[in-house]
């Protein structure tokens, strides 16, 4: 389970809120084909936090490989609405909005909102709204995919002595940094 | 004055390149453009998530042996596979059903370059540069990448592409954010607007975005046989590749800067604007973000 982050979790429930959806999940991917769930917010969303997938499957795999933000609307029977992560859900959504997070390295995730809640189809103006606030999970999502995978000591050993071997001088500059930060978390 | 063989054109007298009869502005209306056209003669490549070939909504005008697929390999290279396959979601379906729907007797090959395979932005170029070597007339890329890394490439094709004669139509994000081929002036990018009317489209005077057409609430064909409800700038491209394939099938040759300018000319409120000026001071305060932006509506009256 991953741990709550505050600005995610604003954004999925700005995003639920600001299109009158059900459900809304922020999507983060990763260098090795899948993406995972970031943060989630509505009834059914909350309980698929931290769950991994494929990232080429349903509209969040489209929206990831093609740019394009989509809307499609159909019948909760519709199968096609019912694919990659909406595939786990126990109310099957009639309407799908998907959004990608896009930085100039590429996508780094998806804004994915099910259901509207009086029925009726995700509009342009939702697909504005939520690339406004894909914008902004993009450069938030990139700055954590920084943080989150900070090299362990034993990478981090190896790094230095290679770097002291190849560039003493450059070594002698940043061990003194690298201390401190160690010391000091 | 004897022409040279393989002289360049500027060293070739003036008179040699003289036009015997050519269309003027004044020509131009929908009529002239696209009347009693049904995209006859005319290719239109989808580079897409594929094509569901057998839909009943294309009515067997898709060329299913011709088409090709790039996927990428275990060791990161792309690789072309030419014939038949699937499509993995329904979008190129969409896009192709939307052109088949405006140029009924145009020939459609689906290029995949979206799928379980593939979807990379390699594919992406690899399908663009696979179409315009086989000079598609139009070919439609509802896609796009945000990678900075693939600008350049991407630009040279859509520039190869244009000067073989390829009409490469893309789509336009609704609000300023990178994507690429979408910003190149090769290609003609079109975002929304907010008509019902397949054949109303506008033209956009402030670029990279140059055209709106339709593209919300749309029925569109989708994979299994069936159709969906959807909504996207994705849609809005392949009513203007549509509307080109009409005009290239009434007069071939047209190179894809004079379909710009038929484009333009018939475009909604170029049209109004020469028709009624007055009407264009009526704007009205769109709440779309793309429209606002778009100045679609303050298109003022000029002679054409």
């Amino acid at each position: 389970m991953t741990t709550p982050d505050p600005l995610f979790d604003a954004l999925t429930r700005a995003a639920l809120e600001s299109t009158a959806g059900r459900d809304a999940w922020l999507l983060a991917a990763d260098e090795h084909g899948y993406v995972h769930v970031a943060a989630a917010s509505g009834d059914e969303a909350e309980r698929m936090r931290g769950t991994r997938l494929s990232s080429s499957a349903g509209v969040e795999g489209f929206v990831l490989a093609s740019g394009q933000p989509i809307a499609l609307s159909g019948s909760t029977q519709d199968l096609r609405l019912r694919e990659g992560l909406l595939a786990t859900l126990e109310q099957a959504p009639d309407s799908v909005l998907c959004v990608a997070c896009e930085q100039d390295e590429g996508p780094v995730g998806v804004l994915l909102v099910a259901g509207k809640q009086d029925g009726s189809s995700f509009t342009l103006e939702d697909i504005e709204i939520i690339t406004v606030l894909a914008n902004v999970a993009a450069v938030a999502l990139s700055q954590r995919a920084g943080q989150a995978h900070p090299p362990g000591a034993d990478e981090l050993a190896a790094e230095l002595t290679a770097l002291a071997a190849a560039d003493p001088s450059r070594y002698t500059r940043l061990a003194p940094f690298i201390m401190a930060l160690v010391r000091h978390g | 004055m004897a022409e040279i063989p393989g002289a360049p054109a500027w060293a070739r007298s003036s008179a040699l390149l003289r036009i015997k009869d050519s269309t003027t502005l004044e020509d131009l209306s929908p009529e002239w453009a696209w009347g009693g056209s049904s995209g006859a003669g005319v290719r239109v490549a989808i580079l897409d998530s594929g094509v569901e070939c057998d839909h009943p909504a294309l009515h067997g005008t898709v060329d299913h042996d011709g088409g090709v697929e790039i996927v990428v390999e275990k060791d990161g290279s792309v690789r072309e596979i030419e014939g038949a396959h699937e499509d993995d979601f329904g979008h190129g379906t969409a896009c192709a059903g939307i052109v088949h729907a405006i140029a009924p007797q145009a020939t459609i090959t689906s290029v995949k370059v979206i799928g379980q395979r593939s979807g990379t932005a390699a594919c992406f170029l690899r399908g663009l540069a696979w179409a315009a070597q086989r000079d598609f007339d139009v070919i439609n890329v509802s896609l796009g990448t945000s990678r900075r890394d693939w600008a350049l490439p991407f630009y040279e094709i859509c520039d190869a592409a244009y000067f073989r004669g390829c009409f490469v139509t893309t789509a336009a994000n609704n609000v300023q954010r990178t994507s690429f081929p979408s910003l190149y002036a090769s290609v003609t990018s079109v975002a929304c607007n907010l008509s019902s009317d397949p054949f109303r489209f506008h033209f956009n005077p402030d670029p990279p975005t140059e055209f709106l057409a339709r593209g919300i609430d749309l029925e569109v064909p989708w994979r299994d046989a069936s159709m969906i409800r959807s909504t996207g700038n994705s849609f809005a491209a392949p009513h203007i590749a549509g509307i080109a394939a009409l005009i290239l099938s009434k007069h071939s040759g047209l190179r894809p800067f004079q379909l710009k300018t038929v484009l333009w000319a018939t475009a909604a409120n170029v049209l109004e604007a020469h028709d009624a000026p007055a009407r264009m001071s009526r704007a009205i305060p769109l709440r779309s973000l793309s429209l606002r932006g778009s100045a679609a509506f303050n298109v003022h009256a000029s002679s054409r």
